[in-house]
């Protein structure tokens, strides 16, 4: 059996499409020449050479750039403006309000505690301070500790080496003196 | 003995093997011999005459770019309805993907849009038919088209689709059926 032949038994329960088959046009039309001309207009765009690829976008050079560029356009400006009067204005704002920095949490515990104590410190960690850093705090800082009388005995009141230096003076101004002379003078 | 398209399509892949001029000389031979085939079936699917030039001249110009890829394994003629029936599908997505959605929901926008084009000149009949194949989904239209205007044989459809004799009796089957209740359900 033919294929139209079997497109016709299939039709049987479509009477629409049965009837619409036997007409000789479907509607379509196309130009004049048109299937003579296709060819040509094919074969003239066959050898065209290939479009050139398109690069894949501005480098990021050229992408900042874009972006500060961005930036000075009319309505981010404005925005940016606007953010920084808010921002200005908010810092003169809290800085007149009279509310004062708090101070130190650490110097104020400090004046807290007692000189005793202070000192006592000192005293134990005396070798963990610079030196430099202890004469100036102790000049600038420390109250002045009024020093305890101690009893000076002659024999510690006088350093050791000079001591010795000194007998060694007499022994040798003794040797110098003559006999005589001290009969003379006795 | 071997059919007349089989000879033509040998002598066509021959030339276009040979590269060069004899290549040119085969692809010309290529377009005169499919170009009608070709472009009926993509009209059927986009209806304007300029979408099916765009489309067709896309097609061979695909055609031509790819020719040595061809290896011979399916017919000539299912290559190339397999490259345009792509195209014609890719043109109408692109298509639908810019246009806005009418707001008339009343007639056929095709039908509107056939009225107002040079190249149909059909009756109110003809204009209903076509709106109703543009209801069918992608492929029962591929298949109807193929069936109801082309005439063609299942086994070819087949071959042409990938899909299974039955399943596109079937398919056709049911596309009668919509269109016949689209019909009559429109008046």
């Amino acid at each position: 059996m033919k294929n139209s032949d079997e497109l016709r038994d299939e039709l049987s329960d479509s009477p629409f499409l049965k009837k619409m088959k036997e007409q000789p046009s479907e509607g379509f039309q196309v130009p004049k020449h048109y299937f003579k001309h296709l060819p040509d207009e094919v074969m003239r765009q066959v050898k065209q050479p290939a479009p050139a690829p398109v690069p894949s976008g501005p480098s990021w050079l050229e992408q900042l750039e874009q972006f500060f560029m961005g930036l000075f356009q009319p309505r981010f400006a404005l925005a940016l403006a606007t953010v920084l009067v808010l921002v200005v204005a908010g810092v003169v704002f809290f800085r007149d309000s009279g509310v004062e920095a708090p101070q130190p949490i650490a110097a104020v515990r400090l004046e807290d505690i007692p000189d005793e104590e202070l000192l006592a410190y000192l005293d134990d960690h005396i070798r963990d301070f610079d030196g430099d850093l202890v004469q100036e705090a102790s000049v600038h800082t420390l109250p002045e500790v009024p020093e305890k009388p101690k009893a000076i005995s002659p024999k510690t009141s006088v350093p050791k080496p000079e001591l010795e230096a000194m007998e060694e003076y007499i022994d040798e101004v003794i040797d110098e003196i003559d006999v005589e002379d001290l009969e003379e003078m006795l | 003995m071997m059919p007349n398209s089989e000879i033509v399509d040998e002598r066509i892949l021959s030339l276009l093997r040979e590269g060069g001029s004899q290549a040119e000389r085969g692809f010309r031979l290529l377009m005169e011999q499919y170009q009608e085939r070709l472009y009926w079936q993509i009209r059927r699917l986009v209806y304007d005459h300029d979408d099916a030039n765009d489309v067709l001249q896309n097609c061979f110009i695909k055609v031509f770019r790819s020719s040595h890829t061809f290896e011979g394994k399916s017919k000539l003629y299912t290559w190339l309805y397999r490259i345009a029936t792509n195209e014609a599908i890719t043109f109408l997505n692109k298509k639908k993907q810019t246009q806005a959605s009418p707001l008339d929901a009343g007639e056929s926008p095709l039908a509107n849009r056939l009225r107002a084009d040079d190249h149909f000149d059909g009756d109110e009949a003809q204009l209903k038919l076509m709106a109703a194949i543009e209801t069918l989904p992608e492929k029962q239209r591929l298949v109807f088209n193929l069936r109801y205007f082309d005439e063609m044989s299942y086994a070819d459809m087949s071959e042409l689709l990938g899909t299974s004799e039955g399943a596109l009796k079937a398919s056709f089957h049911h596309a009668v059926k919509k269109i016949e209740l689209h019909v009559g359900g429109n008046g």
